[in-house]
């Protein structure tokens, strides 16, 4: 194997994986609080995909601000509706739940847009490379890594330093806890799913910018890969979300180089097998933090 | 300042608590003992809003409180130290702290106390910046007090404050506990360890399979024969007690 | 034997069940127009999945999102077995030689369809049996996934994406409805029967059976193994109803539906399998009507696509708000009798219209 294309499959990885750890932590987030795996996560992606290729004509900055705050609203409301009246509820229930969110949300953006695909670019900028050597770099994929590193400092800060963000790690390493020194459930909740809004409208961007065509499917991926990173890197614990996010596109990136050519089409079975083997032998995830034990 | 009707909490068809009445005076200790299973958790948990009341009414500063979420009794008043600790372990003892404050907007005063509170109890002061899952169990319990106090609470109710510690760290919490009351903070505790509980309180009450059996000040309990031999085995040679309390621990 | 009467106490529940299906089928097919027979047929096959998949989620009580995962195994295997010779030469151009030239009559097909899918849980069921709660949901979610690439993708056997066609079309309205009867009594006799009742004992209390000596990983392993047979008979049937079969169909969107139709009608007892079935078929149906814009009886909705779903999803949301136990409330049809239903309603409308205390989370 030449160095041209370790480099170019390292710096593939480190993008794919940036956008893997991005998907994560937004499963991750609502999972360290409510044990809950939010299937509906793709939709939201779907939402912030769809709403900037329907405003085609206006200016990119606003398109960008307008489809992050539709989609935070929509992961809100989505939270009051459909999951309130199930908290508490048994993992598989929750499970059960989100996927019929999931379901209705895709079934509902056929009902009111049709099922064509809709087609839009994000910005011309982003479709364009520059070159190191005889390695290719998108624009896309520098923005994704710059854009992904500077939400999980955000994140980071926002879980440290504010007074929410610290309620938010106490909910999630022992809610009826936090509930007794006063943590109003309802307000974090909603603050989860907020910030898990926020990074599925980041995801959408990336997605968007990458594909330039829109489906009611085109969060799917984004959820079972996110869910296989969450696996892969500690369920519930945030940094492990990352983690497996890098991981997996490290994994993805290789089994993609090195897999015999008639094996390739098969990696999406090579991935949940590993899942499958990875939740026989550690149920909790390949890490596992303090705050796990005894959660699944 | 609580006063408690005619609890009834059930698991299912079970009842683990049935009919159970009690009241707390403001400034008063009270304990509330029994062996294990007898509903003294429950009856906590019921209180403060983890568990659903299947009837019964609960009253804070005569205010009907049954049924509240715990966040909103947590405002109007009440902390509770559950049982054991749960301190968050992934959190630093100052976040520990600050959380305990969460229901005040009066950010100095909230700082000033969490200073006082770190001078008061060294160990904490020491690794205030540690993760809390690094503290030994009596630590955590000054912790989980140290708190539960943040919310300037008008009762304080504590879930089996000595388990799972040396007696010499008890001794040290009911110190602590001493101290608090004397500053005229309401106390309600529930405890196994029926000797303690019964000598630091005021008034106890008894409970069994769900009903409270027996009531009344230290007093009139340690006299009673069928409770010193029931529930209190050997009393602790310092107690210093044998016949009613006459000074104030 | 004395293990009849309590047996026959019970089989009232098992007549309802069976009276229920026939009823339900007599009168769509009498009722309805020549288009209805399929949809029927579609029901019934709906049915022995959904039988087969509660057999491990509804007496075990780990749910599992993988058993269209086994249907798909059954359903191409009976493709594989059924699809003659000299079409198979001409529609697979990779398949090997020994399996193109084997072949089956229809029933025995099926029948070693459901028994490929139950070796395949066999395997399976070593690590699966230690699993509960969300670790198996997520397991089972993987393997679905699995056998969705591998079948999307392995030409040779099942001609990858492109679907595997040709496949005879035996599965008359009688075929299916005599499986779904079949299938619903052995189900019953397998969960009133002692190795039932060991299963059961897993779903309510794991600790407490272990405390009796029930293998826990035991009785769950022969829970999949049988689900998995006859969710693979049921994937048989399926294949030679559509003549053609492609992965999708075997994917995330009918997993949600027959999950709802399992919750929807409640996931521990049988009637709720067949309840929820049969209610969730008719619904299903009659939105699709609606959305296609052909109209039922009075109402005349302009057609919608999607709608279908929409209305599918929403229902099952409210099951799970409002009565996560299903329609039976988990219980078997029968057991109480009508007065218990009753009473159950009455007291569900009782407890809504009276204060509800904060629910703690």
């Amino acid at each position: 194997m030449n160095g041209t294309l370790i480099m170019q499959s390292v710096v593939d990885a480190i993008s794919l994986g940036s956008l893997y750890a991005l998907f994560a932590l937004g499963i991750a987030l609502i999972f360290g609080i409510l044990q809950l795996i939010n299937f509906a996560h793709s939709e939201l992606v779907m939402v912030g995909a769809f709403a900037l290729v329907l405003m085609n004509d206006v200016p990119l900055w606003l398109r960008i601000l307008s489809m992050i705050c539709i989609v935070v609203v929509t992961a809100v409301v989505m939270e009051r509706i459909a999951f309130r009246p199930v908290r508490g509820a048994n993992p598989a229930t929750l499970l059960i739940t989100s996927f019929a969110v999931s379901y209705l949300l895709q079934n509902l953006a056929i009902l009111i847009l049709g099922p064509e695909p809709r087609s839009g670019s994000v910005s011309t900028f982003l479709d364009e490379s520059f070159q190191v050597g005889d390695i290719v770099i998108l624009h896309l994929d520098v923005v994704t890594v710059v854009v992904t590193i500077a939400l999980l400092v955000g994140l980071a800060l926002f879980l440290t330093r504010t007074a929410i963000g610290v309620q938010m790690r106490a909910a999630a390493e022992d809610f009826r806890t936090a509930r007794l020194v006063g943590v109003r459930a309802n307000r974090v909740i909603a603050t989860a799913f907020a910030i898990s809004g926020l990074l599925a409208a980041i995801a959408a961007l990336l997605l968007t910018a990458q594909a330039g065509v829109v489906t009611n499917t085109i969060g799917v991926n984004v959820v079972l890969l996110a869910f296989v990173a969450t696996i892969l890197g500690g369920m519930g614990s945030l940094g492990g979300a990352v983690l497996g996010g890098f991981l997996l596109g490290v994994v993805s990136v290789t089994l993609q180089a090195s897999l015999p050519l008639e094996l390739r089409s098969y990696r999406d079975a090579f991935l949940f097998a590993a899942v499958f083997l990875v939740l026989v032998i550690r149920p909790d995830g390949l890490i596992v933090t303090r705050a796990q034990r005894g959660r699944v | 300042m609580l006063r408690v009707d005619d609890l009834v909490v059930r698991y299912g068809r079970v009842p683990a608590v049935q009919g159970v009445s009690f009241s707390v005076a403001e400034g008063e200790a009270v304990a509330i003992v029994g062996p294990n299973g007898a509903g003294k958790t429950t009856t906590l948990s019921a209180i403060v809003g983890v568990v659903p009341a299947a009837e019964g009414v609960v009253r804070l500063g005569g205010v009907e409180v049954t049924g509240w979420a715990p966040e909103r009794l947590v405002r109007h008043g009440l902390s509770l130290v559950p049982e054991g600790r749960h301190i968050f372990a992934t959190l630093t003892v100052i976040e520990n702290l600050r959380l305990g404050a969460t229901v005040r907007s009066d950010r100095a005063a909230v700082q000033t106390e969490i200073d006082a509170l770190l001078e008061r109890f060294p160990a904490l002061g020491r690794l205030r910046r540690q993760s809390a899952g690094k503290l030994s169990g009596g630590e955590q319990q000054q912790l989980a007090i140290a708190r539960a106090l943040l919310s300037r609470p008008r009762m304080l109710v504590l879930d089996e404050p000595s388990l799972g510690l040396a007696p010499l760290v008890i001794d040290q919490v009911f110190e602590l506990l001493g101290e608090l009351r004397g500053r005229g903070v309401t106390i309600l505790l529930v405890e196994q360890n029926a000797a303690r509980a019964v000598l630091f309180a005021d008034r106890s009450y008894v409970l069994r399979s769900g009903r409270v059996v027996l009531d009344g000040t230290s007093a009139e309990l340690l006299g009673h024969a069928d409770f010193v031999s029931s529930y209190l085995g050997v009393v602790p040679a310092d107690a210093g007690v044998v016949l009613p309390v006459e000074e104030a621990p | 034997m004395s293990s009849l009467v309590p047996l026959a106490r019970r089989a009232p529940t098992l007549a309802l069940l069976l009276a229920l299906v026939a009823a339900a089928t007599g009168l769509a097919v009498g009722l309805g127009d020549a288009a209805i027979d399929r949809v029927v047929v579609s029901a019934l096959i709906n049915l022995v999945v959904v039988v087969g998949i509660y057999v491990f989620v509804g007496l075990t009580g780990v749910f599992s999102f993988g058993h269209l995962g086994f249907m798909a195994i059954g359903a191409y295997a009976v493709g594989v077995l059924t699809v003659p010779p000299d079409l198979k030469e001409i529609l697979f151009r990779s398949m090997p030689a020994w399996l193109e030239s084997f072949e089956l009559p229809f029933l025995l097909a099926v029948v070693a369809g459901g028994l490929v899918a139950a070796a395949v849980a066999l395997i399976l069921a070593v690590p699966l049996s230690r699993m509960a709660g969300l670790t198996a949901a997520l397991a089972t979610l993987s393997i679905l996934i699995t056998v969705y690439t591998v079948a999307g993708n392995w030409d040779q056997v099942t001609n990858g994406a492109q679907g595997m066609s040709g496949i005879p079309t035996n599965t008359s309205l009688g075929v299916a409805l005599v499986a779904s009867l079949l299938v619903i009594v052995a189900t019953w006799l397998l969960q009133e029967s002692r190795l039932g009742l060991q299963m059961r004992a897993t779903r309510e209390d794991p600790i407490a059976a272990r405390a009796v000596g029930i293998r826990v990983g035991r009785e769950r392993g022969i829970a999949l193994v049988a689900s998995a047979f006859v969710v693979g008979v049921g994937g048989g049937l399926f294949a030679q109803l559509q003549g053609n079969l492609t992965p999708d169909a075997f994917y995330l969107a009918p997993t949600f539906l027959l999950i709802a139709m399992l919750v929807v009608g409640g996931m521990t007892s049988l009637s709720g399998a067949v309840v929820g079935t049969i209610l969730i078929s008719a619904l299903s149906e009659f939105l699709r009507r609606i959305e296609s814009g052909s109209g039922v009886g009075p109402l005349d909705i302009p057609g919608r696509p999607g709608l279908t779903e929409v209305g599918l999803a929403v229902v099952l949301l409210l099951i799970l708000a409002l009565r996560p136990s299903g329609l039976t409330g988990g219980r078997e049809l029968g057991a109480g009798g009508l007065e218990g239903v009753v009473g159950r309603a009455r007291r569900l409308v009782g407890s809504r219209l009276g204060a509800r205390p904060e629910k703690a989370p």
